[in-house]
């Protein structure tokens, strides 16, 4: 009796539903007759082609991804040398504390259309961004917006629209730069020369076997899960993890990439890693600090980590040169970009602080902050003295220089995985590293998951 | 710090409702009917209000909020689920029971739902017992008991990141756990807690009965109020013993209360993400073993990228049907075990 | 936490009026390994906290207790963000939370506990239905209805969504629904109306109930962080759970001991709270007048 009217009144929702799914569908699509963006009805100006004109004036929005806390007062002194080298503009900074791959705020704003008018995005933030059309074309709406930056830098730091055509969405920004971090004792231990870094990523492999022969459990090369590598190692060995569009994975065409699942299932089972680190999100910061890892962190930032917080590692500490391999040049680390929103209400004021924020002066500014280890993107801010004679032989002085060098060459030609599929990668790698999968049959099992997710995209 | 509850043991309750006298087992049935929506006991006739809306003013703003904040978003969700709409934006259209029909296919999906299920499973029976013991071990008014009382409800307050990190640091390999396990010879190597998929599934099942067991310690404190203190004074003169009064007087006398716990956690473990991010990562355990369903709707869902927002509603129109009919289904089978 | 036994207030009773010795030391024995497993993450939390720079947080190695305590993890939590501020916030919504969650769900759940008016079964499906939606199928509808009305970066946009949980709701019903029928219809006799018996007779009989509603909300207002993550944006609006989460900056590294040092300042309000309110709860507890 009970259920009875139970199951009428759920039948009685789901018939409303239907009737509001109709209803729903009918009334979609927005009229007015100004552009649209990303489903958001924004002004003209802001798409399509032409240069964007208009007074700088007008109070914006600037949003950074939890830099308040160490940087306050760096960022407001450039918004009031901003403010008041434009009168009429005003800049309100907020900080979102977030810092996953993606600020959920910031998705829930895009979808609200209500975008911060200036952001502090990632290359997944950004990658889908300007897929769903959120961002500003800023080589089409400033003709003269490449000039400051490296041209390496600025060549590679595009991200694809819906239809899959390259734009420039981002201005480069500051990057972590990528090295080697060792303990010199560990490595000395297992009979490698710690000044003779190895230039292939399988040399590396090799150099992590015998650190795994030498620790017998007592220490151990690196962590186990896969996600800190792919697809990092993968772009280092040159091997295309997608297709041009971006719309389907290839890194299973590669003969390599089963090679490289082989050395990682072996390394794994030799215990070069940590069983426990299969699949955990700790990165090798804590067991490096305790002298149990032998490499750290390839962030430079984790040379000063070690520092501040295991005193007695950090002297035992030596940087060296990421391997080049394949690529024949270094990665620059996860860069960090300056976007404009296209549902900007005062796109030429938002314009104007994001170049003024990533101009020469203000990035060599920051990164000369004695609490950062980050590197500048633009030309005259890399050859500034600051990173060029570098003194000091210390691991921080020297990470600062190896990475200073690495830039005048090196790009941001990271391949953007969604983080759905990079773990759908991982999580075959992760099978293959148990011995549940051969790896041929993980790289093949990784490749048809990957392109699954990337088909329900479209 | 702790303070003494302000009545010794001695002095027997005198609360209003229980100086009338009803008669114990009348009252254990009307407390049986609590939750579920039926005939109302000793109901004296259709005692209809006069002004009908008045019943509806005072239930306004439940059904309002349920309505706003949670009906309504999800008959969105609902129409999603017919379509191919991304997460962020952009045109969608109209594509029948596809997202339906690829669920169905779905070998992933339905890993999901096992897991899922399991942990209700698993979690369900323990978090409706464990707790109800923990509950009667501190019922008694024992010098300290308060403290002790505090003290089991701080798992609820820590934060999941610390809860992580000192998990972590339990089950890890070289852990406090492993290093006892081997202390004691009971073990030879380290158990893989972390990196074993079904360990991880089993360990993520011990952390949320451990969140648990001091909140739903609560609900049954406030419950054993109604089980008469007599019944217990007059078994125990029989010569009942603990565990014998445990299950033949405190359990049907919270029976209610118990079946309160059962459907809370019951949706609470459908909706699982927290836990098993914490301790098998992003990828949710090696290869994605230990994905449960929200976790699933995640990954297909809501990635800004590859998500497909269509596909996503679908998977929690199921997530939805699965909690509803594992619910009904509870309740049925805890009434026909009344009958 | 130096006082592990304490005393009541009225004349000392002897041990023996507690019950036998032997079900005593048991009952401790026990009373204590569940101590052990419950309170022992946040004691290591607490210690590691206190910890100075250079000794081991986690590892086989870490031993718990601090060979070098110092509070400045501490200082720095209260250096690197304003923590008043945030305390301030939480408290906002804390209390809104409480005040409607109590007002609407005692008034909602004695109507559903009463016969005699058309519709409360649909309510009731509609309350029990809205508890099981995944919120992150609904996350996103929710914001946009908060930002129409305008509530984006604003305190109540964080409260308004939890004003009257459904849970709670059922949990008042089925208190009320335990109260026995007979005082009623001699209240009935009395010619008390619906107000005055929902204020005299059934709100004081529902006491343990109210108890676990205002619990539950406040922690839940109060540990909540994705809703205000997706809500809040200006520092000065953040709570306690969001912003202490800025401690762990993973970008240029971060100190363990502060993000612990974080976490124990968000437990001990909720903390002192508890130990201040379980004695309320309990007198009703043992007075045997809680319904569930």
């Amino acid at each position: 009796m009970r259920a009875g009217r139970l199951t009428a009144s759920v039948a009685g929702i789901i018939a409303l539903t239907l009737t509001a799914a109709g209803c729903g569908l009918s009334g979609g699509g927005s009229g007015g007759g100004d552009g649209t963006a990303g489903g958001c009805k924004v002004d003209k100006g802001n798409v399509g082609s032409g240069k964007l004109t208009g007074d700088v004036k007008g109070q914006i929005t600037f949003q950074t991804t939890n830099l308040k806390k160490d940087f306050g007062a760096f960022f407001n002194g450039v918004i009031a040398s901003f403010e008041k080298a434009h009168p009429g503009a005003k800049v309100k900074w907020i900080d979102d504390p977030g810092d996953n791959t993606f600020t959920q705020g910031t998705v829930a704003d895009a979808q609200a259309c209500t975008l911060p008018d200036v952001i502090n995005v990632n290359a997944p933030t950004a990658t889908a961004l300007t897929k769903a059309g959120y961002l500003l074309n800023l080589s089409v709406k400033d003709p003269q917006v490449a000039r400051p930056f490296v041209p390496s830098f600025w060549k590679s730091a595009t991200f694809q629209d819906a239809s899959g055509s390259a734009i420039h969405t981002t201005l480069p920004w500051y990057t972590g730069g990528v090295l080697l971090t060792y303990n010199k004792d560990l490595l000395n231990k297992a009979g490698i020369d710690p000044a003779k870094p190895p230039t292939t990523l399988f040399g590396l492999f090799a150099d992590y076997e015998k650190v795994a022969k030498a620790g017998q459990g007592k220490f151990y090369a690196t962590m186990a899960n896969p996600i800190w590598r792919i697809p990092s190692d993968f772009d280092q060995m040159n091997i295309k993890t997608l297709s041009a569009d971006g719309k389907s994975a290839v890194f299973a065409n590669d003969p390599r990439t089963t090679q490289w699942v082989a050395w990682m299932a072996k390394l794994y089972k030799e215990g070069a890693m940590p069983k426990d680190s299969l699949s955990s999100s700790n990165d090798p910061s804590t067991l490096y600090s305790q002298g149990k890892v032998a490499y750290g962190s390839t962030n430079p930032s984790f040379v000063r980590f070690v520092k501040q917080n295991s005193p007695s590692i950090y002297a035992r500490t030596a940087v060296g040169q990421q391997p080049y391999d394949a690529l024949g040049r270094a990665s620059a680390g996860a860069p960090q970009y300056i976007s404009v929103a296209a549902t900007s209400k005062h796109a030429p004021v938002a314009l104007a602080f994001a170049e003024y924020l990533t101009n020469a002066e203000n990035q060599t500014a920051w990164c000369k902050d004695p609490d950062v280890v980050i590197f500048p993107t633009t030309t005259a801010s890399l050859n500034d003295p600051f990173f060029q004679n570098v003194t000091g032989s210390d691991p921080f002085s020297q990470a600062r220089k190896l990475v200073a060098d690495q830039l005048k060459t090196a790009d941001t030609n990271q391949t953007n995985l969604s983080p759905a599929v990079q773990n759908a990668i991982v999580g075959q790698v992760q099978l293959a590293m148990q011995g549940k999968k051969s790896p041929a049959q993980a790289v093949k099992d990784a490749q048809a998951k990957a392109n699954e997710l990337l088909k329900q995209a479209g | 710090m702790a303070t003494e509850t302000a009545e010794p043991v001695t002095v027997p309750g005198t609360g209003r409702a229980a100086s009338v006298p009803g008669t114990a087992p009348s009252r254990i049935r009307r407390i049986g009917r609590a939750v579920l929506p039926g005939p109302v006991p000793g109901a004296n006739g259709a005692a209809l209000y006069r002004r009908w809306w008045l019943p509806w003013l005072w239930t306004a703003p439940a059904i309002v909020c349920a309505v706003v904040f949670g009906v309504f978003p999800f008959l969105n969700t609902v129409i999603l689920s017919f379509t191919d709409a991304k997460p962020l934006g952009g045109a969608a259209s109209f594509v029948g029971l596809d997202n339906y029909t690829r669920m169905l296919g779905d070998s992933d999906f339905w890993l999901a739902t096992r897991n899922s299920i399991l942990y209700a499973v698993v979690v369900v029976p323990l978090m409706v017992l464990l707790p109800l013991m923990l509950a009667v071990l501190v019922e008694k008014n024992l010098p300290g008991i308060g403290f002790f009382r505090s003290a089991f409800y701080t798992p609820v307050l820590a934060s999941s990141v610390v809860v992580g990190l000192s998990w972590q640091w339990l089950l890890a390999d070289d852990g406090l756990v492993n290093t006892w396990l081997q202390k004691a010879h009971l073990i030879r190597s380290a158990v893989p807690f972390l990196s074993d998929s079904w360990l991880i599934l089993f360990s993520a099942m011990g952390l949320t009965l451990w969140k648990g067991l001091g909140w739903y310690m609560i609900f049954y404190l406030a419950a054993l109020g109604n089980v008469p203190k007599e019944l217990h004074e007059a078994a125990q003169m029989d010569g009942a013993g603990a565990v014998r009064r445990f299950w033949h007087i405190t359990v049907p006398g919270v029976r209610q209360a118990m079946m309160l716990v059962g459907t809370l956690t019951g949706i609470g473990c459908l909706r699982v993400f927290t836990e098993i991010f914490m301790l098998g990562s992003s990828t949710g355990g090696p290869g994605g073993a230990d994905r449960t369903l929200p976790f699933y709707i995640r990954d297909v869902g809501l990635d800004p990228i590859s998500g497909n927002a269509g596909y996503g509603s679908a998977v929690s129109v199921a997530l939805f049907v699965l909690t509803l009919g594992l619910t009904l289904l509870a309740q049925r089978l805890t009434k026909e075990d009344e009958a | 936490m130096t006082t592990a036994v304490e005393k009541p207030r009225r004349p000392m009773p002897r041990w023996r009026e507690y019950g036998r010795p032997r079900e005593l030391v048991v009952r401790y024995l026990l009373l204590l390994l569940v101590l052990g497993i419950t309170v022992g993450p946040l004691v290591w939390q607490f210690l590691a906290s206190l910890k100075g720079v250079g000794e081991d947080v986690f590892g086989a190695d870490a031993s718990l207790l601090p060979h070098h305590p110092t509070l400045r993890a501490y200082r720095e939590v209260f250096d690197q963000v304003p923590v008043a501020t945030y305390i301030r916030n939480s408290l906002i919504v804390v209390v809104l939370s409480i005040t409607s969650q109590l007002v609407f769900s005692t008034t909602a759940g004695y109507m559903l506990s009463k016969p005699g008016w058309k519709g409360r079964k649909a309510v009731w499906v509609v309350l029990v239905a809205s508890m099981m939606f995944p919120f992150e199928s609904i996350m996103v509808s929710l914001f946009l209805s908060i930002r129409d009305l305008g509530l984006v970066d604003n305190l109540v946009g964080v409260w308004l969504p939890g004003f009257v949980g459904a849970i709670n709701v059922l949990l008042m019903r089925g208190a009320f629904l335990a109260v026995p029928r007979e005082i009623e219809d001699s209240a009935m006799l009395d010619g008390a109306n619906e107000w005055q018996r929902f204020r005299y007779l059934y709100l004081p009989s529902a006491w343990g109930a109210i108890m676990v509603v205002t619990i539950n909300t406040f922690i839940s207002a109060w540990d909540d962080f994705l809703w205000p993550l997706i809500v809040l944006r200006s520092e000065s609006h953040m709570t306690l759970t969001l912003g202490l989460s800025r401690l762990q900056s993973s970008s240029f590294g971060y100190d363990q001991r502060v993000v612990m040092a974080g976490s124990v300042i968000s437990v001990i309000p909720v903390l002192v709270l508890f130990v201040i309110t379980q004695r309320w709860f309990y007198r009703g507890v043992s007075a045997g007048a809680v319904k569930l």
